[in-house]
């Protein structure tokens, strides 16, 4: 605990935030690094120039294809997804003042995959950009399933009923997209692999497809951070404040499905970077979802890499990114959970 | 400031305000005094804090009509509402480890444009709202760290940093032990006599309201019974009619201030 109780007590003014944001900027310049790590994890070492050459100079060597090809939009992909992840987890939490949720654990991921894996098998669209706009659509529904389900009865929209909803609808959406999936022969394996969680074999047009709709999702989550930070005071003081409550619901709820359905377009129901992520950046910052949402992009994108290349670069083993991440997001989320007493009720 | 307080009127004119099939309160007219304390009193459902809701603009009657400065409330934003009249709930709600700067500096809210950065102004007025109610040496500690009494002056800071005229609170004394009733009570005392504020405040303690506020609204089953004065509205009829009980008046020998002491 001692990096945010030395933020908390740093002498007020600028301190505290002038030390966030060096962290920030610490946290932003250590991604590029992480990056030329991960594209240069594999048979075929790729040394900086040769990156350069290969983005700017292409010579349509063996090299310069692995690069373009594979490598590049595989790390690309993974700093995207999660960023997204990691940033509608955070606007998740702030809205619904539940420390539970999450894209994975309310079910917006497995509504979007459910969608897109409906849109294959039964009506044959491929190509990432159309794909998206079925993982849109699911990841919507899934928000709208879940939060009827979770605040219907006595006391509204408590943090467990939601959490419970989620499950409840994440269990049942994942039986379906499995059961189309085995029962399917036509289904590509690439198919099956992605409905764990993948970055591997996106290509580069699935990743130039997505980009803009979460980079426009992140940008949008900066600018709307000052609202959503006062939208997690809850209901009564944030109206008190003067905050039009319906309007800064429906920008955040439209922000992660943006976010969230355009990730799991592109890799699928990667799970516990939107739950674990904004934790880790609260025990950073504090409170203050203008620095949790600003950090989690980084600490994100960071960590999918992380996952994705973690076990090829020790191993040589390549496991899909949902799995590898549930290895490493479960035992975090389990202490995360042990230090603090969450209240769920 | 001084000047807008002159004009800073809040009424209610014959609003009816209920939840699904209950009215709570009925044909109620109310002029809150301008630049007062006004302390709402009454027994438990008598419809106090509704009325405080349906003044802040966060209950709508389902008939008649909440005036703010001459204009019908109904067709104000929250953000037109919260420049003029701040609310504090009964039961704040905040993360724990939130500073006392950071909740302070929420009350900037409704002057903040989403590209409008924070200024000199914004830290000014901030600062002036922590000193004035003595949490400015508090401003790095986090809400969870304060006693309750530092915690609600906060809070208090706040809805000062909102700079409005009006301000009104839901019961701002419950779960205070007694040194720190008197503490907020003295504040909101204060933030009139010396700042021009009008203040609206839901008390349940008969001889506080009688000892800080300057005009009392005594409230039974969704009506005004009485309002007016302590002096004049601290009497066993009015007690007996809103309460139930039996009281007998007696003024503090220093002051004059009536002092209820009831029997039955």
């Amino acid at each position: 605990m001692s990096p945010p109780a030395e933020i908390a007590s740093a002498p007020p003014g600028r301190g505290a935030d002038f030390a966030r944001g060096i962290g920030l900027a610490v946290a932003l310049a250590l991604l590029p690094l992480l990056a030329f790590w991960a594209v240069n994890v594999g048979s075929v070492p790729i040394p900086l120039d040769g990156l350069l050459a290969g983005v700017l100079d292409f010579d349509g060597s063996r090299e310069h294809v692995i690069l373009r090809e594979v490598r590049l939009p595989r790390v690309l992909a993974g700093l995207l997804v999660g960023a997204q992840l990691a940033v509608a987890g955070a606007i998740m939490q702030a809205v619904t003042a539940n420390p539970l949720a999450s894209p994975g654990l309310l079910g917006i991921n497995a509504g979007a995959a459910f969608a897109v894996v409906l849109a294959i098998a039964l009506a044959g669209f491929d190509g990432t950009g159309t794909l998206m706009w079925f993982a849109f659509l699911g990841a919507g529904t899934a928000a709208v399933a879940v939060y009827m389900l979770g605040s219907a009865g006595r006391g509204g929209a408590t943090p467990l009923k939601l959490a419970l909803a989620g499950a409840v609808l994440t269990a049942f959406l994942a039986s379906l997209t499995t059961t189309i999936l085995l029962r399917d022969e036509n289904t590509l394996d690439s198919v099956r692999l992605w409905s764990v969680g993948s970055l591997s074999g996106r290509p580069v047009d699935a990743v130039a497809a997505i980009a803009p709709w979460g980079v426009a999702g992140l940008m949008g989550a900066v600018l709307a951070s000052r609202p959503v930070m006062t939208l997690s005071l809850g209901s009564e003081v944030a109206s008190a404040l003067g905050q039009n409550l319906a309007l800064w619901r429906a920008v955040s709820a439209v922000l992660v499905v943006l976010l969230a359905g355009s990730a799991v377009a592109l890799a699928g129901p990667v799970g516990f970077v939107g739950l674990v992520v904004p934790h880790v950046a609260r025990l950073l910052v504090g409170p203050d979802y203008r620095w949790i949402i600003a950090y989690s992009a980084p600490l994100g994108a960071g960590l999918v890499i992380i996952a994705d290349t973690g076990l090829r670069w020790v191993a040589g083993i390549d496991l899909p990114v949902g799995i590898t991440m549930a290895m490493i997001g479960a035992p975090v989320f389990i202490a995360l959970v042990r230090r603090r007493g969450w209240n769920l009720r | 400031m001084s000047e807008m307080t002159a004009t800073a009127r809040l009424e209610a004119r014959s609003i009816t305000v209920g939840y699904s099939n209950r009215d709570v309160l009925r044909d109620l007219t109310l002029s809150v005094p301008p630049g007062r304390f006004t302390a709402l009193l009454g027994p438990n459902g008598s419809g106090k804090s509704t009325l405080l809701r349906a003044l802040a603009g966060l209950a709508r009657p389902s008939a008649g009509e909440v005036m703010l400065n001459a204009a019908a409330m109904r067709t104000m934003s929250r953000r037109q509402i919260a420049r003029h009249l701040s609310l504090l709930p009964q039961t704040p709600r905040a993360p724990d480890d939130i500073s006392v700067r950071d909740l302070v500096a929420q009350g900037r809210y409704p002057h903040r444009g989403l590209f409008k950065p924070w200024s000199s102004m914004d830290r000014e007025i901030c600062t002036r709202a922590m000193e004035m109610t003595a949490v400015a040496d508090l401003e790095a500690k986090s809400l969870g760290h304060l006693s309750g009494g530092q915690r609600q002056r906060a809070w208090i800071a706040m809805t000062l940093a909102q700079s409005t005229d009006m301000l009104l609170l839901d019961e701002p004394t419950t779960y205070l032990d007694i040194a720190h009733q008197l503490d907020v009570l003295d504040l909101l005392r204060r933030l009139v006599r010396d700042e021009g504020k009008t203040v609206v405040a839901v008390l349940h303690d008969i001889n506080h309201a009688a000892r800080f506020a300057d005009h009392l609204c005594l409230l039974k089953e969704g009506e005004i019974v009485a309002s007016g004065p302590p002096g004049e509205i601290i009497q066993a009829r009015h007690l007996r009619t809103v309460f139930s009980i039996d009281a007998t008046i007696i003024h503090d020998p220093i002051d004059e201030v009536p002092i209820c002491i009831a029997r039955r």
